[in-house]
């Protein structure tokens, strides 16, 4: 499996399309889901991760040694956080999102395509808590890989998974 | 979900204690049930094709781009390289002056590289065009200095002179007075 993946990676740096389109079929739906539940809207999501996709394209040659996951989730992570910056602050989007939620309250069609449970309790952590815990659920890194990712030690991101996964639990069951 | 084995009871031993691991755990456990009750819509189809095509077009748009970089870099030493090259002959040759350059120089450069000759070509051109300059340079040198060389007559200097005369004048008019 590994070495499938490291050969895979390989022909994209060769500049392969179809090794490309094959990553893209292992990788679509994993970092589609962390961005729909980073952002709660399939359109941006969709949007992400296709500036996701053509970033790897450019910038699959830095990939050396390592966990491609942990590479991938980096690049989706920093994409998520210039995305961000560039166009949404945390507080509007959340803003938004609770707006949503109150227009369509009666409305019982469009609820399931917005969002559900699960994504306001998420919305309503703080980004870095709920970034930390989507990126464990999808990309499947463990808490070493995440603390490197997020440059910071790793009894720090033992402690924000912890207190968030408390948080997250309690959310749910008010909800 | 898998998830990779990293031993995280021994992990969390290392921060906490084992009620506190076992709390964390169940948290973890109870985390994982609910992502995995609440899945993620699968991204359409269409979509990933769209993505497909924009990553076809990236592909050639950057195997352009590198190309194109590749080229310029390429230019960019060879011409690097050229420079270089011929200063190193031209530096390497010896110095180059201007009434030899044009005269006696002329059969000598013509065995050297073509490089080499147009550097020297260009060097002596320089020194043609600064010589004009220096003869102005050292012309006007020479007229300062002939003007330095003239001494320099002050008001009071002429004051002294003027006083020096009409003293010389009196005492030839009491001279003349006393011969009568």
């Amino acid at each position: 499996m590994q070495r499938e993946l490291e050969k895979l990676i390989q022909n994209c740096k060769k500049g392969d399309p179809e090794a490309f389109n094959e990553l893209l079929m292992r990788y679509s739906d994993r970092c589609y889901a962390y961005f729909y539940r980073m952002t709660g809207r399939a359109d941006l999501s969709e949007e992400l991760l296709s500036d996701l996709f053509i970033r790897l394209v450019r910038k699959i040659k830095t990939f050396h040694t390592g966990s491609f996951e942990k590479w991938i989730f980096t690049v989706a992570s920093n994409l998520f956080r210039d995305y961000l910056r560039r166009h949404y602050r945390q507080q509007r989007l959340l803003t938004e999102k609770a707006e949503i939620l109150r227009q369509d309250e009666g409305d019982e069609k469009t609820k399931p395509e917005i969002f559900d449970k699960l994504d306001l309790a998420l919305g309503k952590l703080d980004t870095e808590t709920a970034e930390l815990i989507t990126l464990r659920y999808y990309s499947e890194l463990s808490f070493k890989e995440l603390a490197e990712l997020r440059g910071e030690p790793i009894g720090t991101t033992l402690s924000k998974v912890h207190r968030g996964v408390k948080k997250l639990r309690q959310i749910m069951d008010e909800l | 979900m898998n998830r990779k084995n990293e031993q995280l009871d021994r992990l969390l031993l290392k921060f906490m204690d084992e009620s506190q691991a076992g709390q964390f755990q169940n948290d973890l456990s109870a985390a994982d049930d609910l992502f995995d009750a609440h899945p993620v819509e699968s991204i359409d189809g269409h979509v990933l094709k769209a993505i497909q095509k924009r990553m076809r077009l990236a592909l050639r748009h950057h195997h352009r781009y590198m190309a194109i970089t590749k080229w310029c870099t390429a230019a960019a030493a060879v011409i690097i390289t050229a420079m270089t090259a011929g200063l190193f002959v031209l530096y390497s040759s010896g110095p180059v002056t201007g009434p030899v350059a044009s005269g006696s120089g002329t059969s000598s450069r013509a065995s050297q590289p073509v490089q080499s000759q147009f550097w020297s070509d260009t060097l002596y051109a320089v020194v043609m065009e600064t010589d004009p300059i220096e003869v102005e340079l050292a012309e006007l040198t020479e007229s300062i200095q002939a003007v330095h060389v003239t001494p320099y007559e002050s008001p009071d200097t002429l004051k002294i002179d003027l006083l020096e005369i009409e003293e010389m004048e009196t005492l030839t008019e009491k001279s003349n007075f006393w011969k009568g």
